[in-house]
Parts: C-alpha cells; structure tokens; sequence
C-alpha cells in the first residue's frame, strides 16, 4: 500500500513540476540586397538592421570591404581578413551558450589552410565604407585557432562576446580575423551572400526557455512552405520605402510581429487551392474576437496561451470562424490547429496575407524579451526572415524565402 | 515490502522520466522547419483566373452595362452601385463580412499599395467613423453630406504608415442604427471612383 502511494505521489510530482530543460537551435540570417525595390537606390545598410554583414578586406588590391559569396583569411605576401557582425536584436537573451559556425571549403588551389586569430571590435564602427586604412581597434583577440578543414564547419564558443555586446559593456562592432601568417594561405568560408543557404553562418543558441512558453507552430497548414513577407521588427529585403520601412505595425509594442502570404508550395510540388484557413498556432482560449472592413485590423482574433504568452492574427477575409463556420467568442478554447478564420486582406492590407503578433502580456515589445525565446516550428521568431531575388542589375525583385509548417488542421 | 524497495522503486521511476522527457525534448528540437527557396513560381495571370474563378460564388450580382461598366446588385442587403471597368471583385461575403473590390491583382505577395493601386471595401456596420487602433493618424477630417437620401460622413485619413484612406458612412434606411461603411485605400489619385460608386449608389428594398 505505501509502495502504490509513493509511486503515485512520484508520478503526480513529475507531471506537476515543469521540466527545466535546455533546447538548441540555429539561426542563419538572410542577407539583404544592396539595391532597394522601389527606385534602385542604394538599400539602408544600418548595421543595426542588417541581420548579418559580412565581407572581406585585403591590404592590396580591394582596400574596402567586399560582401560577396565568401569570406578570406590569410594572403600570399598581402593579407585578407574577415569582418563580421551580427544584429542582435529579437534574438534570445542571456543564453547558456552561443557557438559561431562557419562553413569552410576549398580555394581550389596550391594554397594551405592557416591558423588565425579572432579579435572582439571596437571603434570606429564599421559599414561599408570601411577601408583598410580606417580598419576598426580590437578590444580583445583569441587564437590562434586551429585553421579549418575544407568542407566542414568550423565553430567556436561566442558566449562571452555575445554577452558582452548584449549587456552593453562592449558595443557590439562585430569580429575580424586576423591570419598567422600569410604564404600561400587561405581560410575561405561561405558567407551570408552564398548560393547555398545552409552553408551560411549560423549562430546557433543553447537556453533555457521560461516557463510556460508553448511550442508554436506555423498558423498554416502542414504540407507547404508559406512565404515570408515581413520581419519582426518591420523590416524586409524588398520593400525599402521609407512610406513602409519598416512598417510600424511591427515595431514598437507589435515588434515581435511577422506577415505570411498566400504565396505557398506544396510538399513535392503545387499549391494549395482556395481559401487558406488560419491555424492556431498552440492551444489557447479566445480573449478578443472582432474588426469590420472599415478598421485598420480588419477581421481578427487574439487567443491567450497561458503563462502570458498571446498571438493575434489580423486580416481575416471574414469575421474569425471555425471551419464548420460556428462564429468565435471570447473565452471560446481552441487546440493547436484549430481553424480561426480564413486568411484575407481586410483593413490596411493590400494582398492577401496573415499579420502574426507575438504577445507577451498584451504586449509584443522588443523589451519583452520572453518572446526573444519563442520557437516556431523548431526556428526562433527572428529566423523568419525575408530574402530576395535580384535581376541582373542588383535590384531585388521579388520575395523568395517559404518557410514549411507542420500545422496539422483539425479539421474542427 | 520494505522502505528500502519503495525508495529504489520511486528513484527509477523518476530517472526512467526523466529520461524520457529528455528524449521527447532532443526529438522535438530535431523538428527544425524546412525552408524552402526559389523564385515564385506562380504568375501574375494565373492569379486573375483564380480570381475570376472566385467571383463564381459571389453573393451579389454583377451586371455589364453598356459603356463597359459594371452593376453590383446584391438584393438581401439591398443595395446597388455602379464601378467601373479595370475593377474586378475578389470577395463578397457583405452578408457576414466584406465586400472587397480591387484595380490589381490581390492575391500577389506585396506590401503596400504602389501608384495607381487600389482596394476598395465595404461592410455593414454599427460605426460611423474609420477605427485605425493599430496603426496612428496622422492627419484626418470628416464632412457632411447626402449620400442616396441619405445623411452621411466622409472621413479623409492618413495613417502613420503615410496610407491615405476615404471612407464613407452610409445609414441604412430599412435598419437606421446600421451604417454601410465603404471605404478605399491607397492612391489617393483614384479616389473619385470611390465618389462616383457612392454617387451611384441605390436602395433596392
């Protein structure tokens, strides 16, 4: 009898008290173009907005910086060096960990690989006016490091650094660096400009996510990619008119907000046909249902996930439904899955599309940094990222990046 | 049975959960999305016979006139407007929801409304005035005047975002505290088809 007892009471225990476990995931930002949509200007290279720039510099002939397909280290009586910095914004705080990758691969030629060191920048700030003759200070430097093998990844423990940039005792200006030596030596890396996406640096974080927090899932259904239009944060690599850019509507208390087109692929092929249902991205309870076609929201529906995590979706083509068209009402329960309503374009929308926020507490700030953790179908809300294709003068001209969902739609 | 098996009993079932939830955590993570990319394959007229397709199950009538407009006539609401050629309808659930019109494709991926680029969209309702809660004004003005016999209001509003809206507000003489709001959006170099429409207008019941 005190046996059956103890184990009860150590199987009500286990599923009572949270589970405090750590996740990893990758981050591998998209770069954005160098010319902007609208008029084929020159597109805002803020290294505050960027999401990673990167390039190369050499002491000989390309004296500024050059953001091309890969990144150089070493030299054969010049010297090249990398430089690279990453936007920090929306990504998660206080991690366990923060570990660089970078894709190495081979010059194809009579040169060898060589140690290098890695330095931590410091003034003056850097773009892409950067010269070797206004190369930044360094703040600190590690190495040398062991070179790289040709085609595999090469990584190194970016915790400290990371954490410095993030609490602020060191700006974050990025790293260089810097080759041992330089005869017939050469590290090459992928860059964040390389054809191949997953050849490009990746962060990749360790945490430990706060309580409560759900694990979300794409708000459309499983079996296609859908694309993205909007970052959070407001920004995307198409549409650099300052009129939008970055559209307010994910900035400020909706900065963890991200816009979904119609625009999908099919698994293996084709695209869904007709109206695209919304999902729920987790199980939740209805805590604000409404809009018109006159209101700037358009038809939407908020839903609180407990814990103070909350999602709003905005623009639905009808007043938010289930899929038998049973009409939604607050305190209403929905599972992950569930249809909410059908995407559209009421209200400040000009195409069909799914504006997500991301709340916490009724609000998507960049300061509540709760949200910085959320992962949406294993990718953190920042890796939901626009890129673009470009013509043959630079210019970007259309939207390229799907992201896959595993929704599965209830059907209810 | 003695103390010391219930406490050996106890301590593996609490490692035996522990390290399955660790593996449900390690298997889940592994779940990392797919990202899929490559040019957008859909083009700019498969998209218009979808939406040709659509206007199959409108809940109005649409009706040609003879200098190439077009009559929407939808008789549960009761109402009736004219608009010209170059507009197409994309949804129509003015019973239980909206009625949109568009000069452009709108199912395409975009942001934004470029030159020359419009929506217009109507709904029944129990507001007279523009509800912007998500996006700031940056300037707006409403004015009297007599739509259809009826007393009613445009609202010129330009939000933060610099999108310049009109809307009118239209009480509905069979059901007087409901409004047919209607209301356009993007260049503003378009909005007298809005005024034409509201011009056009008629009651049908």
């Amino acid at each position: 009898m005190r046996t059956a007892f103890a184990v009860l009471l150590s199987l009500s225990l286990l599923a009572v008290l949270p589970v405090d476990a750590q996740v990893t995931v990758d981050y591998q930002p998209t770069p954005y173009p160098l010319k902007r949509n609208y008029d084929g200007g020159s597109m805002p290279q803020d290294l505050n907005i960027v999401h990673l720039y990167d390039g190369w510099i050499n002491n000989s002939y390309n004296t500024t910086l050059v953001r091309d397909g890969r990144l150089q280290t070493g030299g054969w009586g010049d010297t090249y060096e990398t430089y690279i910095k990453f936007d920090l914004a929306g990504l998660p705080v206080n991690p366990t960990q923060v570990v660089l990758w970078l894709k190495s691969f081979s010059r194809g030629d009579s040169s060898t690989t060589v140690p290098f060191g890695l330095c931590e920048l410091g003034s003056p700030q850097w773009d892409t006016t950067l010269t070797w003759l206004t190369l930044p200070s360094a703040v600190t430097c590690a190495g040398w490091f062991t070179p790289p093998t040709p085609g595999n990844w090469w990584g190194i423990d970016f915790t400290p650094w990371y954490a410095q940039w993030e609490n602020g005792t060191v700006t974050n200006n990025g790293i260089a660096t810097i080759p041992q030596s330089n005869n017939n030596q050469f590290d090459m890396f992928e860059s964040s400009r390389y054809t191949f996406v997953t050849n490009r640096p990746i962060l990749e974080f360790t945490f430990t996510p706060p309580t409560g927090i759900p694990n979300f899932k794409m708000p459309l259904p499983a079996g296609y990619s859908w694309l993205v239009t909007t970052e959070i944060g407001g920004y995307d690599c198409l549409d650099a008119n300052p009129t939008y850019w970055p559209d307010s509507a994910h900035a400020g208390n909706n900065y963890y907000t991200i816009d979904i087109s119609a625009s999908n692929q099919k698994d293996g092929g084709g695209s869904y046909s007709g109206s695209i249902p919304v999902l729920a991205a987790a199980h939740g309870t209805v805590v604000a249902v409404g809009g018109c076609s006159t209101c700037d929201t358009g038809y939407f529906i908020t839903l609180d996930h407990g814990y103070g995590y909350q999602t709003r979706y905005l623009h639905f083509a009808q007043p938010a439904a289930r899929h038998n068209g049973t009409p939604f009402a607050v305190g209403d329960v929905v599972n992950q899955g569930d249809q909410l309503g059908i995407m559209g374009s009421t209200g400040a929308s000009s195409g069909t599309h799914v504006h997500v926020n991301f709340w916490y507490y009724g609000y998507g700030r960049i300061t509540d940094t709760n949200l910085s953790y959320v992962v949406m179908d294993g990718l953190l809300l920042k890796s939901y990222q626009t890129e673009c294709a470009v013509n043959s003068s630079g210019v970007p001209t259309t939207w390229i990046r799907y992201y896959h969902s595993s929704n599965t739609p209830t059907g209810n | 049975m003695s103390k010391k098996l219930t406490i050996l009993i106890v301590v593996a079932i609490i490692l035996i959960a522990a390290v399955l939830a660790g593996w449900k955590l390690h298997f889940s993570d592994n779940q990392q999305t797919t990202i899929v990319q490559t040019a957008t394959t859909t083009t700019e007229s498969d998209m218009l016979t979808d939406t040709q397709q659509n206007n199959e199950s409108l809940t109005g009538t649409v009706t040609s006139t003879t200098n190439g407009q077009f009559i929407y006539r939808n008789d549960k609401i009761g109402i009736q407007f004219v608009f010209p050629a170059g507009w197409h309808i994309g949804s129509d659930s003015l019973n239980n929801g909206t009625l949109q019109l568009f000069n452009y494709d709108e199912r395409m991926p975009r942001k934004g409304f470029s030159q020359g680029m419009n929506k217009i969209e109507a709904d029944i309702n129990t507001h007279n005035v523009y509800f912007n809660t998500e996006y700031p004004e940056k300037a707006s003005s409403t004015k009297q005047i007599t739509v259809a016999g009826q007393k009613s209001v445009q609202e010129d509003l330009e939000l933060a975002t610099g999108l310049k809206i009109r809307a009118y507000f239209i009480p509905m003489p069979s059901q007087p505290d409901l409004y047919f709001g209607i209301a356009v959006y993007g260049d503003p170099s378009n909005f007298y088809v809005l005024d034409n429409l509201v011009q056009s207008l008629s009651w049908v019941k």
